[in-house]
């Protein structure tokens, strides 16, 4: 008898470990994008994507293992189920649907190029700079025009000054974070707001197609933190107008 | 032996008036609970159409607003800027919010936005310093400020006349089912209790009835009437119990007739010798009991095997018939008589002494003397009688019939047709 009650508290112990296990979720985030997912100072993973993914977790109950990747490695690490979640802003596309599973829109998005001289998309011969793997290459490559990778957006004034590229296209958040800052803006860089397909609209989170209802669940906790005010105080804190 | 007859039952089969009415009952109670269900329904539908649609629509109003409202300020931030990167930073928010998604959606937004857009784009010189019609710049801009600072309040008004309407829906629906759920609920418990009551009077009151009459069933009194049921089943049973009242009236009376002849003898009517001796022993116990005088007395009519070898046992039984109705006549009712032998008779007389006892047999014996009895054959037949008379006060019956005897004995011995009494000294 005492055998088999100490199987069953054993057995009981077990399914908990392994109910715990299952409530943590690994999250791929980027650790360069101001302000949607950077280091602050302190070494911390902070941002608006970071705050939005927290909140989800802490809605769900369950607990967000973050780990910087690169953002060229996303798709493919979701695909992999290397993570479960990709907390990094990825533009709805077709050939991202066609891989891997995406979560509601967090935000909405668009693309702005940005030039010294005057050279806006069209200008034949031109180099425009952009971070490897970003819709914006994938842009530039659909469009044929020669494409100067970055690691991190934040190159793309350094690269214009250089004249190692004649224009940059960055998304919207990365664009809001370069202009507040005193010495990109000084530049006195000409840009264009670009919202056409494949370069701006809604911008999801990415999620393992192995996990169908995950997504469902990170859907569910979504339309929560926009309901309970939680997803504007984060939009608040990051971001200066409302994105959604 | 006779059989209990019940009459078919006429009425509607309770099953089927109980099937209906269950029937019916259930339809109002699902009917019922489909227009509750319908509102519960609604509401769900109401509170989900409000999670789902109604907040996130007013979420969003609020947050083009606030888009509004940042347009405002960076277009402000255009004309209070201190340096051309200020100028280029509030310029570069003006195009941002005005190009965002958000503002797109909406058509009034959408339009304004456009307006402000074309202001910043071509109507407004971007170097420094200002030139010297920048007041009048200003103005224009504070023309536009003032339409989005509306466009604003209008976003929140819209925001807040969505939720009102939504919560006002709701509560139409919430009141809608509150009225239908005060008069469903009375309404069942008028059906409950129309239920209950009908079983009460066609089924409970109608079988306590039957049960009480049960009860109180016997042969004699008359089967009160009862009360016809609209029920098949409790008719049946009515009639049932009424032919099992008939039944027993039928035994019972069969049951008397069968008791009168075992007490009474066959040729004369009157009491047997048992019945006669268990009577008598009763009145002599009752009257010994009241101290009240009771006298016993024996008769014999005389000669009666030369009556039989004259005229026959016919002859002889019409004697015997004949002098039992002397007694009939002359007897008073508390008076009892038996006819204990063949021509032997016994006689208890209540509330009487041996002389009122005397007197009585006297004018019994003088009738059967004046009176000869005719025979169908034409003739008649003088009989007499002998009788002996004793005082049972206070002597148990079989003694004091033994003294009557005894004084029967005298009068025989003393030359027939004559009644004797029994004397204390006589043996």
């Amino acid at each position: 008898m005492l055998g088999k009650i100490i199987f069953a508290v054993f057995s009981f112990l077990m399914a908990s470990s392994t109910s715990a296990e299952e409530m943590s979720l690994r999250i791929g985030v980027l650790g360069n994008s101001v302000p949607m997912s950077y280091q602050n100072a302190k070494g911390e993973l902070t941002g608006f994507s970071i705050g939005i993914v927290r909140a989800l977790c802490e809605d769900m109950g369950v607990t967000c293992n973050l780990k910087v990747i690169a953002l060229d490695k996303a798709v493919e690490s979701l695909v992999t189920e290397e993570f479960d979640v990709v907390a990094i802003g990825l533009l709805d596309t077709p050939e991202r649907r066609s891989r891997i599973l995406l979560t509601k829109p967090f935000f909405r998005s668009a693309s702005i190029w940005f030039t010294k001289h005057r050279k806006f998309p069209g200008t034949p011969g031109i180099k425009v700079a952009a971070v490897a793997g970003s819709v914006q290459s994938a842009f530039l490559q659909n469009k044929g025009w020669k494409m100067v990778p970055m690691q991190s957006n934040d190159q793309i004034g350094q690269m214009l000054m250089s004249d190692q590229a004649d224009a940059g296209l960055v998304p919207m958040p990365t664009a809001i974070a370069l202009m507040q800052n005193a010495s990109f803006s000084s530049l006195n860089l000409q840009y264009q707001i670009m919202d056409e397909p494949g370069l701006g609209g809604d911008v999801c989170f990415g999620v393992t197609p192995k996990k169908p209802e995950l997504k469902k669940k990170l859907d569910a906790a979504l339309d929560r933190i926009k309901r309970n005010g939680r997803y504007d105080k984060i939009n608040s804190e990051f971001l200066p107008f409302r994105v959604n | 032996m006779p059989m209990l007859k019940v009459s078919a039952a006429q009425g509607i089969r309770a099953r089927s008036l109980f099937l209906w009415v269950a029937l019916i009952v259930s339809s109002l109670f699902a009917f019922g609970i489909g227009l509750i269900a319908e509102d519960q329904q609604q509401v769900m539908s109401s509170t989900t159409h409000i999670q789902e649609e109604t907040i996130p629509t007013m979420m969003a109003k609020q947050r083009l607003a606030r888009n509004l409202e940042r347009l405002r300020t960076a277009g402000d931030d255009v004309f209070d800027a201190q340096s051309s990167e200020s100028r280029q930073q509030a310029l570069f928010m003006t195009e941002l919010i005005a190009a965002h998604p958000s503002i797109k959606d909406d058509p009034h937004a959408r339009a304004l936005t456009e307006q402000v857009k074309r202001f910043f784009d071509h109507g407004l010189p971007k170097d420094l310093p200002a030139p010297s019609d920048w007041s009048r710049h200003r103005a224009q801009w504070q023309g536009l400020s003032k339409q989005l600072g509306l466009l604003i309040d209008d976003m929140f008004n819209d925001s807040i006349h969505l939720a009102s309407q939504e919560l006002g829906a709701a509560t139409n629906i919430q009141t809608k089912a509150r009225y239908k759920l005060t008069v469903i609920l009375p309404l069942f418990i008028g059906l409950l209790l129309l239920l209950l009551w009908s079983a009460h009077f066609l089924l409970v009151k109608p079988l306590q009835r039957m049960d009480q009459l049960l009860a109180e069933i016997d042969a004699i009194d008359t089967l009160p009437v009862q009360t016809s049921s609209p029920l098949r089943e409790i008719g049946a049973v009515q009639a049932a119990l009424s032919a099992l009242h008939e039944l027993l009236r039928h035994k019972e009376k069969t049951r008397q007739t069968l008791e009168y002849m075992a007490e009474r003898d066959d040729l004369t009517n009157l009491l047997n010798r048992r019945k006669f001796m268990e009577s008598a022993a009763a009145e002599l116990n009752r009257d010994h009991r009241n101290h009240r005088p009771v006298t016993v007395a024996m008769a014999d009519i005389d000669f009666f095997k030369s009556i039989n070898d004259t005229y026959g046992h016919t002859g002889g039984d019409q004697v015997l018939k004949a002098f039992a109705e002397v007694l009939k006549q002359d007897l008073r009712d508390a008076d009892l008589v038996g006819r204990i032998g063949g021509e032997e008779f016994a006689f208890v007389l209540p509330e009487t002494g041996p002389e009122g006892a005397q007197r009585l047999m006297e004018r019994i014996r003088t009738t059967v003397q004046m009176h000869p009895v005719d025979l169908a054959d034409g003739r008649q037949v003088h009989a007499t009688i002998s009788i002996g008379v004793a005082d049972a006060t206070s002597q148990p019956l079989a003694q004091a019939l033994k003294h009557a005897d005894a004084a029967l004995y005298k009068a025989k011995s003393g030359g027939r047709n004559r009644v004797e009494v029994h004397q204390a000294t006589q043996a």
